[in-house]
């Protein structure tokens, strides 16, 4: 699939809430028959929470909360705002826009991690998305059903390469990650042809719009998320590990 | 599925504790699912895309696909029981989600307690 990792957060908390839907649907299948079957098999004995590694767990709540009121007082309202003045369309294509000018991130990874093919892919993607697609607000590839690479980023090269995450890690105004998502991303940085040009400004413009945007385009998404899950903190936590660690496999 | 939910606290449970908590799991997300559905999966399209059975277990794979998000990997982990299947667990974009509610409850559990967590769980939404 081809996301960015500045969309992460978003699309996480999308595919929570389509998720939880999922699960109530089996939840309600498989209503009764769980009573039934309560022996089948072993229970997992390990602690639940073994597979995530959160030492830094007091800090990071912390930070999650100051990033969630902040999404609450401040992110929300303006993207609230943004919605009601750029139409669907708009906010789609700045999205499919910013997602096409961060090729090079992605295709240096492909490289990295020895995917040929993706890499052909994300060039050939760029080509045709920047010219057909109107400058990249249309994703062409996509719409067409051509291609559609992982989005390969420095984190993933360096799991690839045999880097466990290390601690998870929720710095404030960033979305959730870990040690090595941090450093990663650090260095994806310096392959966004928007903060490379401008490193400061340009990057912290860049990453203020992406985030409005994207929350415009999930509005209703999250608070359907919150409403759904039982711990929140622990839920995105888990979901980023597990999405990670998914996107490494592949 | 409730029973996978809860990892080893399950076994520490007595049946009747054990049905109160599937009870109260089914009804938890029986309410999600329907605010959800209506709200959101009217402008989606599933396409399912297929199935494999390996003896009583059986994997379908599907595709929630939207003009905004794209395609969406959804897949649905089934066990045979007796002469039905039920669902142990769905997988959304690789994330599990008995794994995900599993992490919940369990930090529930270790910083409160399990009653804590059937407080939340009976409190939610209200």
């Amino acid at each position: 699939m081809r996301f960015d990792s500045g969309t992460s957060m978003a699309r996480f908390v999308m595919l929570l809430a389509v998720g939880s839907v999922a699960l109530a649907g089996c939840a309600v299948l498989g209503r009764g028959a769980d009573m039934r079957t309560a022996s089948l098999g072993p229970t997992d004995d390990v602690s639940a929470e073994a597979q995530d590694y959160d030492p830094w767990e007091r800090f990071n709540e912390r930070t999650f909360d100051f990033n969630h009121k902040l999404d609450h007082y401040v992110i929300k309202p303006v993207a609230t705002g943004w919605s009601k003045i750029a139409p669907e369309p708009v906010r789609n294509g700045m999205r499919n826009m910013l997602q096409n000018v961060a090729m090079p991130r992605r295709f240096i990874n492909n490289l990295f991690q020895l995917k040929l093919k993706g890499a052909m892919e994300e060039l050939v993607g760029f080509v045709i998305n920047s010219t057909v697609g109107v400058g990249g607000l249309v994703d062409v590839m996509r719409e067409a059903d051509l291609a559609a690479p992982d989005a390969e980023d420095t984190g993933q090269t360096l799991g690839v390469y045999g880097i466990g995450p290390g601690p998870y890690l929720v710095l404030p105004f960033f979305p959730p990650s870990s040690l090595r998502d941090t450093i990663g991303s650090t260095i994806d940085g310096f392959l966004d042809p928007v903060t490379f040009f401008m490193p400061f400004v340009g990057g912290i413009a860049k990453r203020g719009f992406t985030s409005i945007n994207d929350r415009s385009r999930n509005l209703e998404e999250f608070e359907a998320v919150e409403e759904s899950v039982v711990d929140l903190y622990s839920a995105v936590r888990n979901g980023y590990l597990q999405r990670r660690e998914r996107a490494i496999r592949e | 599925m409730a029973r996978e939910s809860l990892g080893a606290q399950w076994s520490r449970l007595t049946p009747v504790q054990q049905q109160e908590f599937a009870l109260l799991f089914g009804d938890r997300f029986q309410q999600s699912y329907s605010t959800l559905v209506l709200r959101y999966l009217g402008e989606r399209k599933t396409s399912y895309v297929g199935e494999s059975v390996d003896g009583r277990r059986a994997l379908v794979e599907t595709f929630l696909s939207s003009e905004k998000d794209g395609k969406l990997p959804v897949e649905y982990q089934l066990a045979g029981v007796g002469d039905r299947w039920i669902v142990e667990d769905v997988v959304v974009d690789g994330v599990s989600l008995t794994g995900n509610y599993r992490v919940q409850f369990g930090r529930i559990i270790r910083t409160s307690s399990y009653e804590a967590l059937l407080h939340r769980m009976r409190n939610h939404g209200e």
